[in-house]
């Protein structure tokens, strides 16, 4: 009978009730963006101190360049044809990486690396320290390639490089490929 | 897989050749397999699902047959012999264990879908790992249940070969966005012997363009205004809500109509001819005349299926005939609400209307009063208050499939009062190079296409059935391709987007 | 009868307005980034080179045509893009080979260091293959850069690439509907203006100095597709500063070129003899025009005598013609570049376009 119809429908319906949810079905979950632009992730990505200035991997430049002064030597090197560069920075005992890309997406600190033994990574790694020192400040690598470490954390990466059982590199990178 | 692919594109046209070459006997099979091939690259699962769903329904109405076919032989083998008493008994025993299987592969179908629509809620959540997409289940399970029903009812007769079934469930062209068609309304020619009818496919090509045409210049360009503006709802409240609202009119209109006529269009190439989804639903002068404008099928389906059969149930029939009516209103598009989405805004979006649809029938004769006693009701400008009354309904109605979010959509209808932003909303034009994300030329661009939109009649009067029509001059349709390789959005940058109705 | 008529027509609209929207939407390159228009300037050539200089801005920058010519009469083009990858180069020759044969290719092989298409190649992509000839290869190569957003149609029909510049549509679309101003001298870019070295950050060391295979697989099609044709390969590396050149890297092309019996020419160990540190536009990354042409001073000798196909062919009247006319137009040029240096302090090559166009 028509009306055992309904109340059927109806009932097993009903049993979707039980899962009452928020969004609807993530297919039409559109956050199209426009452009192919990814802001960098904002993650806890490694930070390394620098002179008591925090550098965050993949954070904006401006705050830390703001705080860090004037660099010893600079060197810009523009994308091939496109709009973007890559600057980079030396201070005493740092380099500093920073991105500024071509599709006008916001510019990231993408790397540090350290120079010499007058500083230290915020566990106390320094280059010249003995190899021991990778394991005994950071425990088990995420991967190992030819005597080097990789230590990953959110979206970037510590390539700590060992050669005749010592420390000889030592460089945070962010990962900005997803 | 969707319409918007080129692979699509192509394998389509490689289909018309293959559908219109080939000995006409393997039409329908070549559609199947098609069918079949697009749903597979969904997934197995989802094809799966799919199949099992036709096998029992097909054993359903299969076994339905039989015992009417018997019921019928034993009723003239034994009339003479039995009395009118005992020939009723006999009918009425008869009837319920035909009930009985329509009830079993009714709860089948629907647990599965309920199935499916919690799982996909509690992926949601996070509750269970994300699972995958059963794209189109709504449609075909309604679909399918309807030709349960029917066959019950004794209005269509079994199908009795269970590919043809399969194919009149899931038809490529309407398995994922409808209409929902009806087995009597599709099955000749859906499954019957075609000649290539010139007409007809120019019309689809013409139909397909124009679908086209609504989604990519008009549909998909306004969700990303959309995006911007439903992304910081705290931020465009007042005006900018209700603008949000009007532009999301726009968007689901030009969305899931272009999509319709895309699907139609398919069909007609191939001979096909489905029901109608959408006929001018923003002329309609009051909420039942939208109801017959707007997602045709699914309104008839819930008036068919739901409706008459509650609002003649037996524990109804003590009741005031007009509490009957509006106690089987109220479920039904409770229910329809439901089939949107198992979520709070949908429920309430369903009983919006129903509640509103409820009210209009209590003041019918108050309004068939009115309407007598003063003459400029009959005016043409009455009917454009009544239109433009209609259109801003259900602008608000259909907000709350915006946010998904329902205590938001009324905070937002109190802040047309409590915080309009008039000011602010005329000086964000001014004051931005960019509106919502969209720049004013393709603010300009999506207006243009509205007018053209609205300025071209042809496909209005072919929805209503007028002939013949005066068909656009072929350079129109050049025209309008162009227009759509140029002005469509698509391309490096685009997220590719699936049409809205497709996630039910 | 008028019904299929129209329908003809309105299809020949519907094809000559794709190609003309097609055209006006297309970027032209002739503002930056103007390199994208390299890649078709070949097809304005004479096609008659005895020497195809392939590679990156490594050679379009660092090498002289028409001191290549007047000093030692080789004929030469050089076909490059920004950041042009092997597969890109691959393609650059399959497609010179489509319109001449040349007796020698000159290959930048800094390319080597970069494995697979970078995740925002697209626009590179692009500037190498919007203005090359479609064929097969070519399509093959896209295939190869092609990042995931991409799709390959889009390189059939750039239209469905570029449809979205209707908003930006500028006079230039217009000016260069038709013809486009040359960038180059047969592919060379010209730089006059000088930003010496400053300060080059010391290399870091790599875990891996092994090339990527995608590469290296690019390199052998490329020693494979001239051995097929009877071209000499001459391998080179441009004395660019930046980015950095491995040992290891350019010790795998030494073996590289020994195992294959291929010349190879290493301009970085001509930093200080081409007195790199002056003449260079953009602080060591690539050479000026007098970088260039001193560099080219010392490489032609080299190749006169490592590669036994070249000769110099001065006395050729039609040869002789043509460069003439190049000569003409490289000092041209330069003279205009060097007054714009004295004015601005900088080139703007917009603005030497139109002056060229004019």
């Amino acid at each position: 009978m028509k009306k055992i119809i309904a109340i059927v429908i109806v009932a097993a319906l009903g049993f979707a009730l039980a899962a009452c949810g928020g969004n609807t079905n993530n297919v039409n979950d559109n956050d199209v963006t426009r452009t192919t632009q990814q802001a960098p992730a904002r993650q806890v990505n490694h930070s390394f101190v620098y002179r008591n200035v925090q550098i965050t991997m993949g954070a904006l430049p401006e705050p830390a360049l703001a705080a860090l002064g004037p660099a010893l030597d600079e060197m810009r090197e523009p994308n091939c044809a496109i709009e973007g560069e890559d600057v980079t920075l030396r201070f005493p005992g740092m380099i500093l990486y920073l991105t500024y890309p071509a599709d006008g997406s916001a510019p990231f600190i993408a790397g540090v690396r350290l120079t010499d033994d007058s500083v230290a990574t915020p566990e106390g790694l320094y280059i010249g320290a003995a190899a021991a020192e990778v394991e005994r400040l950071y425990g088990q690598y995420d991967r190992e390639v030819n005597g080097f470490y990789y230590f990953n954390q959110g979206r970037s990466t510590l390539q700590i490089a060992v050669r005749d059982g010592a420390v000889v590199q030592i460089i945070y990178q962010y990962l900005f490929l997803d | 897989m969707t319409f918007i692919s080129p692979w699509f594109l192509g394998g389509l046209c490689v289909l018309f050749v293959l559908y219109y070459t080939l000995p006409k006997r393997a039409q329908w099979p070549l559609l199947l397999l098609a069918s079949l091939g697009f749903y597979a690259l969904a997934g197995w699962a989802v094809l799966a699902a799919m199949l099992v769903t036709v096998a029992v329904s097909y054993g359903v109405a299969m076994h339905m047959g039989k015992l009417k076919i018997a019921q019928k032989a034993h009723v003239a083998q034994h009339r003479d012999a039995m009395t009118r008493d005992e020939r009723k008994a006999y009918n009425a025993a008869q009837k319920r264990q035909q009930r009985t299987w329509l009830i079993a592969g009714l709860l089948f179908n629907f647990s599965l879908l309920a199935g499916v629509k919690i799982a996909e809620a509690l992926a949601r959540v996070e509750i269970i790992p994300s699972m995958i997409f059963f794209v189109g289940i709504s449609y075909y399970m309604f679909r399918i249940s309807g030709y349960l029903i029917d066959v019950f009812w004794g209005k269509v007769e079994v199908q009795r070969n269970p590919l043809k079934l399969a194919l009149f469930t899931i038809f490529f062209p309407y398995a994922m966005i409808g209409p929902i068609s009806r087995y009597n309304n599709v099955a000749d020619s859906l499954l019957g012997e075609k000649r290539m009818d010139w007409d007809m496919f120019g019309r689809g090509l013409q139909r397909i363009i124009w679908g086209f045409f609504k989604v990519m210049i008009i549909g998909f360009r306004l969700l990303l205004a959309i995006n911007h503006l439903r992304a910081y709802p705290g931020e465009y409240s007042g005006m900018f809500a209700f603008f949000t609202m009007l532009v999301w009119g726009a968007y689901l209109y030009a969305d899931f109509s272009g999509a319709i006529d895309i699907s139609i269009g398919i069909a007609m190439c191939f001979g096909i001819r489905v029901e109608e989804n959408f006929v001018s639903p923003f002329r309609a002068r009051d909420i039942f005349d939208y109801w017959r404008r707007w997602h045709i099928t699914m309104g008839t389906w819930f008036r068919d299926y739901v409706f008459y059969p509650m609002s003649v149930a037996k524990p109804l029939q003590k009741l005031p005939t007009r509490l009957k009516i509006h106690i089987a209103t109220l479920v039904t598009w409770f229910t329809t609400g439901i089939w949107h989405g198992v979520a709070w805004n949908f429920i309430v979006w369903g009983l919006a209307n129903g509640v509103v649809i409820m009210i209009s029938q209590e003041l019918k004769p108050l309004y068939a009063k009115f309407n007598a006693k003063f003459s400029f009701t009959k005016s043409k400008a009455y009917t454009c208050f009544a239109v433009l009354r209609t259109f801003l309904l259900l602008t608000l109605i259909r907000s709350f499939d915006i946010y998904f979010d329902v205590p938001l959509t009324f905070r937002h209808f109190a802040s047309f009062i409590t915080n309009p932003q008039f000011g602010a909303f005329f000086r964000y034009f001014g004051e931005n190079d960019v509106w919502f994300d969209l720049a004013p030329l393709e603010w300009l661009v999506a207006g243009l296409a509205v007018v053209v939109l609205i300025a071209v009649p042809w496909f209005r009067r072919e929805a209503r059935g007028d002939a013949p029509a005066k068909r656009p001059p072929a350079i129109f349709w050049a025209l309008l391709v162009l227009a759509i390789f140029i002005f469509g959005t698509y391309g490096l940058g685009f997220d590719m987007q699936y049409f809205f109705y497709m996630q039910f | 009868m008028k019904r299929i008529l129209s329908i003809i027509l309105a299809f020949v609209f519907f094809c000559t307005a794709f190609w003309a929207m097609q055209r006006l939407l297309m970027p032209k390159y002739m503002t930056n980034p103007f390199e994208g228009a390299l890649t078709a300037e070949y097809y304005q050539s004479n096609f008659a080179h005895d020497l195809i200089i392939i590679g990156s801005c490594e050679v379009y920058s660092n090498i002289s045509p028409v001191v290549l010519w007047e000093e030692y009469g080789v004929p030469a083009f050089i076909r490059g893009n920004p950041q042009q990858l092997l597969w890109h180069s691959r393609a650059m020759l399959e497609d010179t080979l489509r319109h001449e044969t040349p007796r020698a290719v000159l290959l930048s092989i800094q390319a080597l260091m970069y494995p697979s298409p970078p995740h925002d190649g697209e626009p590179y992509n692009r500037m190498v293959f919007d203005g090359m000839r479609l064929s097969l290869p070519m399509l093959r190569s896209v295939r190869e850069s092609m990042t995931p957003e991409e799709s390959m149609l889009s390189y059939v029909f750039p239209l469905l690439r570029f449809h979205s510049r209707w908003q930006e549509i500028s006079r230039e679309d217009f000016t260069f509907f038709l013809r486009r101003a040359p960038v180059s001298i047969n592919g060379f870019v010209m730089r006059a203006d000088v930003l010496p070295v400053g300060w080059i950050p010391p290399p870091a060391m790599l875990s891996d100095y092994s090339f990527g295979q995608q590469a290296i697989d690019a390199l052998y099609d490329i020693l494979a597709i001239t051995q097929e044709h009877g071209v000499e390969l001459i391998l080179f590396k441009a004395p660019s500063l930046m980015p950095h050149w491995h040992d290891e890297w350019d010790a795998w092309v030494v073996d590289f070129a020994a195992r294959h019996n291929l010349p190879y020419f290493n301009a970085i160990t001509m930093t200080d003899t081409i007195d790199h540190q002056y003449h260079t536009f953009n602080g060591g990354l690539n050479l000026n025009l007098a970088g260039a042409e001193r560099l080219t001073r010392y490489l032609a000798p080299w190749l006169m005598d490592n590669a036994p196909s070249l000769s110099d062919r001065r006395g050729d009247p039609a040869l002789d013609a043509h460069w003439q006319q190049l000569a003409t137009q490289y000092r041209a040029w330069q003279a205009a570049q060097e007054a714009e240096i004295a004015e601005t302090g900088r080139v703007y090559y917009s603005i030497l376009l139109r002056n060229a166009l004019s």
